[in-house]
């Protein structure tokens, strides 16, 4: 009698052990299902958003000492002349407005060289507008520095042909304008625009670009544009601050 | 004899617990799918925090709308709710630890919790801040509720996986 009723509580706890381990096993197999559907959607487009970065060494001719910046008209600056540190980026509406008020007084300043003009070409508006615009601007202006030395003609003539209103998703600067038009009118022409095409159409500045802007993020500049004296923002407002006023700012910070 | 049985405490905290399941779900759900058609915002807003390492902000802009919208889809349907529920909690105490820098910080971001992100301008981003860390205190609320107690009515893993009571276990014995 005892032994009978210590024996079937014994297959009770077995059957009740095996219920538990087959819960179990179905419990861990769903899991590790659905671990792995998501680690699986997150590697796809991890990997497939990171694509594209180009291994070709693209470090434009007036790239700065670290590589991560272009150097305007770099050999007129007179010793002792401020550094300032353009942040901009080429679908940036308000980069287009600073660029269109300031350019003149800046570019001029660089060119006599009481100002050391560094540029520094970041590219995240393609994230806020599903293209690949400001890369593609970005690695144009890159060639025409090393193909034709014209960075700051390249910016002007981009931000000229920048669209009037943001739009997501849609192209922005055509490959044409970029590859063709824009080097005509600026005089690139013969075998250096056939270096510029293959540079163009290569995007072999890509990876310097990259390190534009990782390097802007390590300077903590999260907006454009972005106006720096020897590393101190300056408190630009292209709607409100005017070009004289803006020209003091860089030469003497206020 | 007619009277109501009354309800007991376990059965009515099971009934907060569904609400706090389908609250922490559905905004977890609804942030990761505002985001999800926009990667690339999502990469931007990461950035905006000035919190990670640059080789960071990417892989964890792409993987956060893609967590939020598990997580989130899995509390709503009640499937694996304590695991689920602390991944969820971990979340906002990330996002609290975030938002909480940034003011400290004064820096001037839209937090891009349901999209969108990035700079703006400082009297909005800073009128913002103490409603974005009250919601998500809440929300993490909800979570710890649900990682202490996660057995809810309604829920997809009742039915999956169902609690071997003793009566079940006879079930068992008998059909073999």
């Amino acid at each position: 009698m005892s032994t009978q009723a210590s024996r079937r509580e014994a297959l009770r706890a077995q059957q009740v052990a095996q219920a538990k381990a087959s819960r179990n096993r179905k419990m861990v197999a769903i899991g590790a299902g659905v671990a792995a559907v998501v680690l699986a959607v997150v590697l796809i487009v991890t990997f497939v958003s990171g694509m594209g970065s180009s291994s070709v060494s693209g470090v434009p001719k007036n790239a700065t000492p670290t590589k991560d910046a272009v150097a305007i008209y770099g050999s007129a600056a007179k010793a002792g002349a401020p550094t300032i540190d353009v942040y901009l980026d080429y679908q940036c509406p308000i980069c287009k407005v600073a660029e269109a008020t300031y350019g003149e007084a800046m570019y001029g300043l660089a060119k006599s060289g009481d100002i050391k003009l560094v540029q520094h070409t970041m590219t995240f508006m393609d994230n806020n507008l599903s293209n690949t615009a400001s890369t593609r601007a970005a690695v144009a202006a890159t060639c025409s520095d090393t193909y034709g030395d014209k960075y700051a003609e390249m910016t002007t003539a981009i931000f000229s042909n920048q669209a009037a209103t943001e739009v997501k998703g849609s192209v922005g600067y055509e490959d044409k304008l970029l590859r063709e038009t824009l080097p005509a009118q600026l005089g690139i022409a013969g075998e250096t625009l056939t270096s510029y095409q293959k540079c163009y159409d290569t995007q072999a500045p890509k990876s310097f670009l990259d390190d534009v802007s990782k390097s802007s993020y390590a300077a903590k500049v999260t907006g454009t544009p972005t106006f720096k004296r020897n590393d101190v923002v300056l408190k630009v407002n292209p709607g409100s601050t005017t070009a004289e006023q803006f020209k003091s700012m860089l030469l003497t910070g206020s | 004899m007619n009277e109501p049985a009354p309800i007991s405490r376990r059965a009515l905290l099971s009934w907060v617990g569904l609400a706090a399941r389908l609250v922490l779900g559905g905004v977890l759900l609804a942030a990761g799918l505002l985001k999800i058609g926009a990667l690339g915002q999502s990469v931007n807003a990461v950035r905006g925090y000035q919190l990670l390492p640059w080789e960071l902000t990417a892989p964890v802009g792409y993987a956060l709308p893609i967590v939020e919208i598990a997580v989130g889809a899995l509390l709503v349907i009640g499937l694996f709710t304590r695991v689920s529920a602390i991944i969820g909690s971990l979340l906002m105490v990330a996002f609290m630890i975030g938002i909480g820098s940034a003011w400290a910080r004064g820096i001037s971001i839209d937090c891009g919790c349901f999209g969108g992100g990035g700079e703006v301008a400082a009297e909005l981003a800073i009128a913002a801040y103490p409603w974005e860390m009250l919601r998500d205190a809440g929300l993490l609320a909800c979570g710890v509720f649900l990682a202490l107690l996660p057995r809810t009515p309604l829920s997809l893993e009742d039915r999956l996986f169902p609690p071997l009571t003793t009566a079940e276990t006879h079930e068992t014995l008998e059909t073999r």
